[in-house]
């Protein structure tokens, strides 16, 4: 079978970017697949791409690259339309409601065409219009499936399929490094500002455990400024982008998510797959969809007094070594779940069950 | 052949002891195959497999024969046919661990490791005495850092030590601020008074170097921070400044993660 995915870039430092190469690299074993990128922005993917995919960019962003053509939404357009009528695949995997909108109206008829969903529908009239035309979707947790089945009004098969980890095997984690790590872009829906409060409390009890943040973006600075104001500078380390983030983790005795909304969840399950417990807020969008509290992490409740809550919940932690080799063990339980293999098996039975 | 290091450690005596996966046993013509990044100059060593049980091997190299050099090699396993590059499971770091490692005297320092594409490699750097900083404050008027004295060859242990802390300008050596320092085993404490500091550097703006001088070690011990992973501390750690009589004091690190105190500027 050849199966095409159609991401926005390839090239960026996302958790669905993560999640649509790891699954295209297992299935790459069995299968002809290729990643379809609408913009190159950088020189090489951030997370590498294995030579057994094969990767197309249409629009070429890389700074300082020019082009005479508009660099705007309508450009990518065309560009994607072209692509599509151009397409000679089995099957059409998209990641961005937008994208498949463009492939249920441009795809071949004869190429089947999936929507990856990790968020909930949110602009239903053109769901509604064109969604229909689709031959499935396939949301990341349960929780996203119930949502679009119910935009979608049985209109179109909804499977649940979770995202999988990456082929190669993940580092373990000795769990015997005083280092509470967490990972993500530094984005306001992330969190990290209560996880440094939090990490206050934390370091003024245990003041030999080192809180490392993975990641870059738009509150770097404030989040910064935060550490200084709560004079955390000897605790704190911005640790800055990598490719690999299960093999920071895997150094790490806690990881911690404190995410207002985690989609689609690929820091939690790395956390996971390495060995490590995952601490976490309750809510609807955060890590419970990943997470079981008390068998492979811990989940605090939001709301009134959740900072203070959040620092108690990693004390324990921190002060019991037996309840965290006892998380640890669960988390692999559950990351097993998410291996490739496993994801991949249940990408191939709804693909061949949709293709003639 | 398919081999996953499971765990990987460079003992106090240097040797390099590694647990693995194999899908198949070590046999007589196995080798570790050591090539350094840079130079692509290699060194082999025989294997002997200890504890073979189905699937699984330990073996021991002791590293200090291998005449290694400074730089980062990538491990190769090689039995019959090509080498296999060998995958690693173990994260290769653990905080006590190199910490304890560093109380011998040493000239070179090795540590096994995990690249970021998941393979098993070597670093190996040049050890001399330093201190090596945890903390850094300004307090009350007082410039403060605490750490671990590493590659010094003394015992962790109460045993206190006279010291001292000297802050050197790098253009007029002679230029120094000194203050008493506490040591003990080979955790260290000094304090500097930031006004000694203005005092003392009217005209000298600039990055301020600090060394530890240690009662029984010959020469003083440059204070910076690579007993662990962080490379680059100089982007990942930002410590806050201070103002003393209008000029702006702010401890930084330089390229190869030395400490420095920034005065004015």
């Amino acid at each position: 079978m050849k199966i095409c995915f159609l991401v926005p870039s390839a090239f960026d430092m996302r958790g669905d970017v993560r999640a649509v190469i790891n699954l295209a690299a297992e299935l790459a074993f069995r299968h002809e697949v290729e990643i379809l990128s609408v913009r190159r922005t950088r020189e090489k993917p951030f997370f590498p791409v294995p030579d057994r995919v094969g990767l197309r960019w249409l629009i070429d962003h890389r700074p300082g690259k020019r082009s005479l053509l508009p660099r705007g939404g309508m450009r990518a357009e065309v560009e994607v339309w072209r692509a599509l009528r151009a397409l000679r695949c089995d099957a059409l995997v998209t990641t961005r409601p937008a994208l498949a909108v463009q492939a249920a109206r441009h795809a071949p008829k004869g190429v089947v065409r999936v929507a990856r969903e990790w968020t909930r529908p949110a602009v239903p009239n053109p769901i509604r219009r064109h969604y229909p035309r689709l031959s499935a979707v396939v949301a990341s947790t349960e929780r996203t499936r119930e949502e679009w089945r119910r935009a979608l009004d049985e209109a179109v098969p909804v499977h649940h399929i979770p995202d999988a980890l990456p082929v190669d095997p993940l580092p373990r984690s000795r769990l015997d490094n005083r280092i509470v790590s967490a990972g993500g872009r530094l984005v306001p829906v992330k969190g990290f500002d209560r996880l440094v409060r939090a990490f206050a409390i934390v370091a003024d009890k245990r003041p030999d455990w080192r809180l490392r943040l993975y990641g870059g973006g738009s509150e770097e600075k404030r989040l910064r400024g935060l550490v200084a104001e709560l004079g955390l500078h000897n605790h704190v380390f911005f640790m800055g982008t990598t490719p690999d983030l299960p093999g920071e983790f895997a150094k790490a005795s806690i990881v911690a998510i404190p995410s207002l909304a985690e989609t689609p969840g690929m820091t939690v399950i790395e956390a996971l797959g390495c060995g490590v417990p995952v601490l976490g807020f309750e809510g609807r969008r955060g890590p419970e969809d990943f997470i079981t509290s008390g068998r492979d992490g811990v989940l605090v409740p939001e709301g009134e007094g959740e900072i203070e809550a959040y620092a108690a919940a990693m004390l324990a932690l921190i002060d019991d070594e037996r309840r965290r080799r006892a998380l640890a063990a669960g988390a692999l339980e559950t990351a097993a779940g998410y291996a490739a293999s496993v994801v991949a098996a249940r990408w191939e039975r709804v693909l061949d069950d949709l293709c003639p | 052949m398919r081999v996953i290091v499971t765990d990987a450690e460079v003992t106090m005596a240097d040797v390099l002891s590694l647990r693995m996966t194999v899908d198949k046993p070590l046999g007589d013509g196995a080798e570790l195959v050591l090539r350094h990044r840079g130079t692509g100059i290699e060194r082999r060593v025989g294997l002997e497999a200890t504890g073979q049980q189905a699937g699984a091997a330990e073996v021991a190299v002791a590293l200090e024969r291998l005449a290694l050099t400074p730089g980062r090699w990538d491990a190769y396993l090689q039995q019959g046919g090509p080498r296999t590059r060998m995958t690693s499971i173990d994260p290769g770091f653990s905080l006590d661990r190199l910490d304890a490692y560093a109380l011998r005297r040493r000239e070179l320092a090795y540590r096994a490791y995990r690249t970021q594409t998941g393979y098993l490699a070597l670093k190996i750097d040049e050890a001399r005495p330093a201190a090596d900083v945890r903390a850094v404050w300004f307090r009350e008027g007082r410039f403060e850092v605490t750490g671990l004295l590493a590659y010094t060859g003394f015992a962790d242990d109460d045993e206190r030590r006279r010291a001292h802390m000297e802050l050197r300008h790098p253009e007029d050596p002679d230029v120094a601020v000194s203050a008493l320092a506490t040591v003990r085993g080979v955790r260290f404490h000094a304090a500097l008074s930031l006004c000694d500091v203005i005092a003392a550097a009217p005209d000298f703006e600039g990055l301020w170097e600090p060394l530890l001088v240690v009662e029984g070690l010959d020469d003083p011990l440059p204070l910076g921070a690579r007993i662990d992973d962080v490379d680059g501390r100089r982007r990942r750690v930002h410590y806050p400044a201070t103002t003393v009589d209008g000029v702006r004091i702010r401890p930084c690190y330089t390229a190869d993660d030395e400490l420095r105190l920034e005065v004015g500027g």
